[in-house]
Parts: C-alpha cells; sequence; structure tokens
C-alpha cells in the first residue's frame, strides 16, 4: 500500500534530517578546532529511502603543502633562536662588548701605551684591554657552549615526541584502518590522524603516503621510511660527547643516519634539522673562528730572538710558552689566557716575558721599540682558516669583524627566512582551513533548511496519518 | 561553493592574523623613534655589521691617538719653554761678557754668573712634566744630567792636572799658561769630558728620543734629550768659564778663555734653536695630524651613521601608520565578531 510506503519515507527523510542535524551540531562544536575537519552529511535516496553517509572535508595537496611549510618554518624557527643567542656575543656595536670591539680596544691601548710606555695607567690599560679580550673569548665560548647543550638538549626532546607521536599514530592509522572495515564513521580517527602528522611535520620534514584501506605510509623528506604499518624507531646517539669544534651525535632511523656528513639521506626540514645544524655547522664554525682569532692573538704578541725558539707572550694557551702549531686549534678561544709575567710591565715593554735571553732595548723606561713590533704585529695580515669563507689572510681586527658579520649574516638569513616561511605558513594554513574547516553562518543556513525538511517529513506523518485514520473510520 | 568557501576560524582570525606581527614592528619603531638607530642593528645589517664594528674601532683608534698627542703636546710645549730658558740665561751670560775686558777684579762676578749657569742649566733639563723627565730620551725615569760636583768635577781637575802637570790651584803655576797650551787643553776637554765620556760624567739621559705614533701611520720623534751636543757646548762653556782658574791665569790667557767661553755659547744657543725647531716642526705634525683625524673622525661617523642610523622622521610615520593599522584591526574584529546569522533568527 503505498501510503505505507509514504509514511516509511517519511520516517526515513525525519532520521536523515536528525543525523544531518547531529553533523551540524558536530561542525558547530568542531568550529573553533583547527586540527577539526568539517563533515558532510550526504544524503543519498535508495528505492524511496533517505540515508546519510558521514564524509570528511579533505584536501591532501593543501596539506602536503602546510606540512612541507611547517617543516620549513620548524627548521628556520629553531637556527634563529640559537643564532639569536650567539649574536649576544656581539651584541649592538655600540655597546663595544664583541671580541672585534675588543681587539679594536686592544689595538688602541696598545698604541697609547707605545707613545708612552714610561706610563703605567697606560701600560695597565693595554694589560686590562688584554683581559678583557680574553674574557669575551671565554664568554663567547660559553655562550656557544650553552647554545650546544640547549640544542642537545632538545634534540632529545625532539626524538622522544617523534617516537610518542609515531606511537600514537599507530593506533589512530589502526583505528582508522579497522573502522573502515568494518563501514565505521572514521571521520573522527582521521582527524586525529592527521593532527598527528601536522604535530610530527614540526619535528621532523615529511611525506605522507596514502595507501589502499585508508593506510598511510610515511617517509622523512629524504625518503627514509618513519612509518609503515608500523613505526620505525628514531635513536639518538647519545655516546658522542660534545667536544669544541666537532659535531655532536647522530640521529638514526631504523640505522640509517639521517644527520651529519656521513648521512647517505640526510633530513632536510623539521625542528630536528634546524637543531643539528645549530649544533653541528653555526655554533660549530663559529667556535673554529673564535678559535682561529685566538690563535692569531698568541702569534701577534709571541717573543722571538734569532736563534731561539719563538715563545707565547702576552697571550698564552693556558699558560703554556708553546705556540698553537696549527691553524684553528680546538677550544683555544676557552683557553687563551694573559701571561701572569705580563703584569710586570717592563716584561712586555722589554719583550722578556720568556725571560731575558729574548730581551729588546736598553731597560729605559720610555723603549718603544718592541712595543711598536707589536704594533706592526697587529696590523700586519695573517694567515687564517681559509674554509670559514672570510677570506685567508687578513688582520685580526679585520678577522674578528669579519666574523661577528658572519654570524650576524647568518642570523639576518635565518630571520628573513623564518619570517618568509611563516607567511607561507599562514597562507597554507588558510588555505587548508578554507578547504576544511567550519563555517558557522553556513552550518546555521544548513540547520534552517534541515529544520524545514523535518518539519515537512513530521507534516507528511501527520497527514499521512489523518488520511490512514480517514480511512480506518470510513471501513471501521 | 568550493572556490568562495571560507571558514570561520580564517574569517574571525583574519583582522587579528597580522596584530602581533604589527605589534612587534610598532615596538621596533618606538625603539627607532627615540634612538635614532635601527632597533636591532645586527640583524639590520647581517654581514655589515662586521663592517660597522670595524668602522667604530678605527674612529675609537683616531679618539685614543688623539688622546696621546695631547699628552705629547704637552711634552714638546715643556721641553721648548725649558729650551727658551736655557737659552735666555746663555744669552744673557754671553752679553755680560761680550764687549767687555775681564780683569781680575771681574773674575768672581764671571765665575758665579758661569757657576749659577751651569746650575741653571742642569736644573732646567731636569724638570719633568707628567712624571717624565723631558730630556731624558727614552730613559724617561731617571734624572737626565748629574750635578757638577758629582763626577764630571773630578774629571776636570784631574785632566787640568793631568795636562799642564800642576793642579789649577797653583797659582803661580797656572799664571804661566799661555793661550796656545790652554787652547790645546780646552780641545782635549771638549773631546773627553763633554764628548766622550760625557755620558759617565754627565747624563743618565739616552741619546734615543722618544718617538709617538702621532696619526694611524706616522712616527716621529718627539722628545729631544740632555746629550745634544748644543747641550754639551753649554754646559762645557759655563764649566770654562768658573772652573779652569780664570782667576789665576794671565791677561792674555784669559782673554783667549772668555772668548773661547763667548763662541762656544753661541754655538751652544745656535743648536739649541736647532733642536727647538724640530721640535717646532714635531709639534706641526701632531697639530696637522689632529686635524687630519678630526677631520676623519667625522668620515667615520658619517659612515657609521650611514650603516645604524634610521631616519627618525620615517620611523614616526611608520608608528602612525602602524597605530592606525592596529586600530583598523581592532575595530574590524570587534564588527565581524558581530556578523553573525544567529544574530538575524
Amino acid at each position: 500500500m503505498s501510503l505505507t510506503v509514504a509514511y516509511n519515507t517519511a520516517r526515513s527523510s525525519l532520521q536523515a534530517s536528525q543525523s544531518q542535524m547531529a553533523i551540524v551540531s558536530r561542525n558547530t562544536a568542531g568550529a573553533t578546532d583547527p586540527a577539526y575537519s568539517r563533515k558532510i552529511g550526504a544524503l543519498s535516496t535508495q528505492g524511496g529511502a533517505a540515508r546519510v553517509v558521514v564524509l570528511r572535508a579533505s584536501d591532501r595537496a593543501l596539506l602536503n603543502k602546510m606540512l612541507e611549510t611547517t617543516s620549513d618554518a620548524a627548521t628556520q624557527k629553531a637556527l634563529l633562536e640559537g643564532l639569536e643567542r650567539l649574536s649576544h656575543t656581539i651584541g649592538d656595536p655600540e655597546l663595544d662588548t664583541s671580541p672585534a670591539a675588543r681587539v679594536g680596544a686592544l689595538t688602541s691601548a696598545l698604541k697609547q701605551y707605545a707613545n708612552a710606555p714610561d706610563d703605567n695607567v697606560l701600560a695597565r690599560g693595554f694589560v686590562q684591554a688584554a683581559k678583557d679580550l680574553a674574557t669575551s673569548l671565554h664568554d663567547a665560548t660559553a655562550t656557544i657552549n650553552e647554545v650546544r647543550q640547549e640544542a642537545q638538549v632538545r634534540i632529545g626532546e625532539s626524538v622522544d615526541r617523534i617516537n610518542e607521536i609515531l606511537a600514537k599514530f599507530k593506533q589512530a592509522n589502526d583505528e582508522v584502518m579497522s573502522g573502515s572495515a568494518l563501514g565505521r564513521d572514521v571521520s573522527d580517527a582521521m582527524d586525529a590522524r592527521d593532527s598527528l602528522i601536522a604535530q610530527l611535520s614540526e619535528e621532523i620534514g615529511i611525506t605522507v603516503v596514502p595507501r589502499a584501506d585508508n593506510d598511510i605510509a610515511i617517509y622523512t623528506d629524504s625518503g627514509v621510511p618513519l612509518f609503515d604499518r608500523l613505526p620505525r624507531s628514531v635513536r639518538y646517539d647519545t655516546k658522542v660527547g660534545l667536544e669544541p669544534g666537532k659535531p655532536g651525535g647522530a640521529i638514526f632511523i631504523d640505522d640509517v643516519q639521517v644527520t651529519g656528513s656521513l648521512s647517505p639521506m640526510p633530513l632536510n626540514s623539521g625542528n630536528l634539522v634546524g637543531l643539528v645544524q645549530l649544533r653541528d655547522d653555526v655554533a660549530v664554525g663559529y667556535q673554529r673562528q673564535l678559535d682561529d682569532l685566538a690563535r692569531g692573538l698568541i702569534e701577534a704578541f709571541k717573543e722571538t730572538k734569532t736563534g731561539l725558539a719563538d715563545q707565547a707572550g702576552v697571550f698564552t694557551d693556558n699558560g703554556s710558552s708553546t705556540l698553537p702549531n696549527t691553524l684553528t686549534p680546538a677550544g683555544l678561544a676557552a683557553r687563551i689566557t694573559v701571561h701572569p709575567k705580563a703584569e710586570i710591565y717592563e716584561n712586555i715593554r722589554d719583550n722578556t716575558i720568556n725571560g731575558t735571553a729574548y730581551k729588546q732595548g736598553d731597560g729605559t723606561a720610555s723603549f718603544s721599540g718592541r712595543l711598536y713590533q707589536l704594533v706592526d704585529a697587529l696590523e700586519t695580515p695573517r694567515d687564517f682558516d681559509p674554509s670559514f669563507g672570510l677570506g685567508s689572510k687578513m688582520t685580526i681586527q679585520d678577522f674578528a669583524s669579519s666574523s661577528a658579520g658572519w654570524i650576524e649574516a647568518k642570523r639576518q638569513d635565518a630571520s628573513q627566512q623564518f619570517s618568509y616561511q611563516e607567511t607561507l605558513l599562514s597562507q597554507a594554513s588558510e588555505a587548508l582551513s578554507n578547504a576544511t574547516d567550519v563555517n558557522m553562518d553556513d552550518e546555521t543556513a544548513l540547520m534552517l533548511q534541515l529544520e524545514k525538511s523535518y518539519s515537512a517529513s513530521a507534516k507528511l506523518i501527520s497527514v499521512i496519518d489523518q488520511m490512514l485514520k480517514t480511512l480506518l473510520n470510513a471501513v471501521g | 561553493m568550493k572556490t568562495t568557501f571560507i571558514s570561520s576560524t580564517t574569517l574571525w582570525n583574519s583582522p587579528r592574523s597580522t596584530l602581533d606581527k604589527l605589534q612587534s614592528e610598532i615596538v621596533k619603531a618606538n625603539k627607532e623613534v627615540v634612538t635614532g638607530r635601527h632597533s636591532d642593528v645586527g640583524l639590520a645589517l647581517g654581514r655589515a655589521t662586521g663592517k660597522s664594528l670595524s668602522l667604530r674601532q678605527e674612529r675609537a683608534e683616531l679618539d685614543a691617538l688623539t688622546d696621546s698627542n695631547a699628552s705629547v703636546t704637552l711634552r714638546l710645549k715643556t721641553t721648548s719653554a725649558a729650551l727658551d730658558q736655557v737659552r735666555t740665561v746663555a744669552d744673557n751670560f754671553r752679553d755680560s761678557l761680550v764687549g767687555m775686558r775681564v780683569t781680575a777684579q771681574d773674575v768672581p762676578l764671571v765665575q758665579s754668573q758661569a757657576r749659577a749657569g751651569l746650575e741653571k742649566l742642569i736644573s732646567n733639563l731636569n724638570e719633568s712634566a707628567g712624571g717624565q723627565y723631558l730630556f731624558g730620551g727614552t730613559n724617561s725615569k731617571v734624572e737626565p744630567l748629574k750635578d757638577y760636583e758629582a763626577l764630571a768635577k773630578g774629571a776636570v781637575d784631574t785632566a787640568f792636572a793631568a795636562y799642564f802637570g800642576f793642579p789649577k790651584t797653583s797659582a803661580a803655576d797656572v799664571a804661566g799658561i799661555e793661550p796656545d797650551e790652554m787652547k790645546g787643553f780646552i780641545e782635549q776637554l771638549s773631546n773627553d769630558v763633554f764628548s766622550d765620556r760625557w755620558d759617565n760624567l754627565w747624563s743618565n739621559a739616552s741619546s734615543q728620543n722618544i718617538q709617538s705614533l702621532i696619526s694611524p701611520t706616522e712616527r716621529v720623534d718627539t722628545s729631544t734629550n740632555a746629550n745634544e751636543s748644543g747641550i754639551r757646548k753649554l754646559a762645557m762653556a759655563y764649566v770654562m768659564a768658573f772652573d779652569l782658574g780664570i782667576e789665576n791665569l794671565n791677561d792674555e790667557t784669559r782673554e783667549y778663555v772668555v772668548s773661547m767661553v763667548i763662541g762656544t755659547l753661541g754655538e751652544g744657543v745656535s743648536e739649541v734653536t736647532q733642536v727647538q725647531a724640530d721640535l717646532g716642526t714635531a709639534q706641526r705634525k701632531i697639530d696637522d695630524a689632529n686635524e687630519r683625524m678630526s677631520l676623519q673622525k667625522t668620515f667615520y661617523e658619517e659612515r657609521i651613521t650611514n650603516y645604524e642610523a634610521v631616519d627618525p622622521a620615517e620611523a614616526k610615520i611608520r608608528v602612525d601608520q602602524l597605530s592606525t593599522q592596529i586600530q583598523t584591526s581592532y575595530s574590524l574584529t570587534v564588527q565581524l565578531n558581530q556578523l553573525s546569522l544567529i544574530k538575524f533568527l
């Protein structure tokens, strides 16, 4: 009987409206959650009955774009934070606290001292300037070490977080897969899974590969599998200590090294990459420059005498009189000290820090030959390690200034990159949000529509009920 | 529908999505208005930070050199003043001798004048400025000249006795000395006590003058010393006048000695003038260097400003623009929040 059919159809339409209403309220609840993706209640009518299938708004291309920019921005962010700490060793040029400014102060003090070698005030000024320079090199090294230690700790945390996210990802992925096999509504599980992917992309650059049965595999941006049915273990080599001038421990995924120069498939982006770059490239490079600067200073102030071995003068490697024999001796910037015998100013004036065998001059109070020799030594271009890219032959002052310029250039670059990546990220997440998030007004409008359709169906049922009543009354 | 779809999150966040950026910009711009420099010089300059640091050091070095030039100038001026006195005393003594026939009665006066002249010479040359003896050369911490009585007098007396075979106190013998004999003795004295043994008998000074770096590239002698030949000649003239026993000499030989004294004083004074001229040249070089360095300093400051400074007017305009933007963003946020379909139901 067609009246019964109409009744059933109206009832199923009522149910469909209710399900859609439920989706509207789910969407409304998730409107402010950026990780929530809009659910679409797709209405299908089959044989007169209405059914609602829950679909999920998603856009793989936009999601991938967002993952990529998230990783890139995270790399630059980690790098920038470290570089900002490192640039504190330079400070504002106005404050004259950088090693370069201290070298300048030393040169000025030396020149003043050479102009009046009998003036103890100026001699003290020079020794103080030398100590200030040594201290600023120590402080800079300490800052570099702090930055590296902190990066080390954060690398450990990042690795832990990756492993944790991968473990959670396994659960979410399993739920999605089993749910879709059983035909359940897995859209919330998929949301959870996508949000885990987004979190993961902050730590490490990833590529997401969707597979059959709603499965997802995750690879690093360099192609190492990170999740394939099962999470792969990410491990951090903690056995390698932090030595000055040397890179720290590498990161392995399933025993494939993914950071460091030996890595066959090095990671390209993510917080982890930024931290490793900071710890192993930037901080180490800066440290090596300071070490070479310290070497240049020790050499410029060395005491010489024909027939005798050259020995360290005002500046020493931790009090030792031997000169550093290689370019960039590791950790020298932390060890450079002013020779205790330089406190007796005559020793500086007469070249006698290493004993009277090296003596120059006649012992008169205003003998300035040796001091002018030192001035010349400071202003003569000398060899520096060319691998820093600062040039190979320049004065100590130029080297110190170039080194300061080097670190500030890195910071400027990281800062520009970061703000560029941030802009890209905000555009990408806006685009993704537009594609997958909820519009409240749209939901409200849909609600009104559903209300109308609900009351229409309800009206239908009551009309059919009336008709049946009329029919039964006529029969009865 | 998909192409124009916008999520509520995007819509509500759109006015304030750039707000934190605007606010940090306004903090920067405020700082720039106040200081007239980039708020973060290192970040703004990047690699050029090194250049700016170098320029600052070069400028500081000019300051340091200008400072030490000031103390060099003090030394040069006091040295020159001391030499002025030395010259005046010598000139006065010479004037008193010239055209005067020194008879036996005049001898005590001449001798006391000469002795006073030598003492004045020694005390002038032992002057110090700022803890530094002016005429010590590089040996600037030791009094340059010893007292005549300390060593030199003994040496002169011994030389006299050795040359003539009798001491100068032996009046009768001394009266017999001929001008030629005296000439020979004076020559010997000049080569020995006032030349070869000068360093031992008279002077602690070093013949090496103090050198100063007066500009980043120029190093010049900026002192003189008590071993200059002009000084030695003056000392010798005084000693001849009071310590060669002229009271006992015969008139002819005394006249010869007095004429030698006048001649030696003249030579000494002109050589001292030469030394003063050299010091004057050094002083002029310093003045030139100071002037040049003050110009250079201006250039350096300009270049540093080029690197580090911002236009405060531009920064002020930026502050104004930013505050307008922030205000707009606030009011848009409020308006958008009122924009909801719910309100119309």
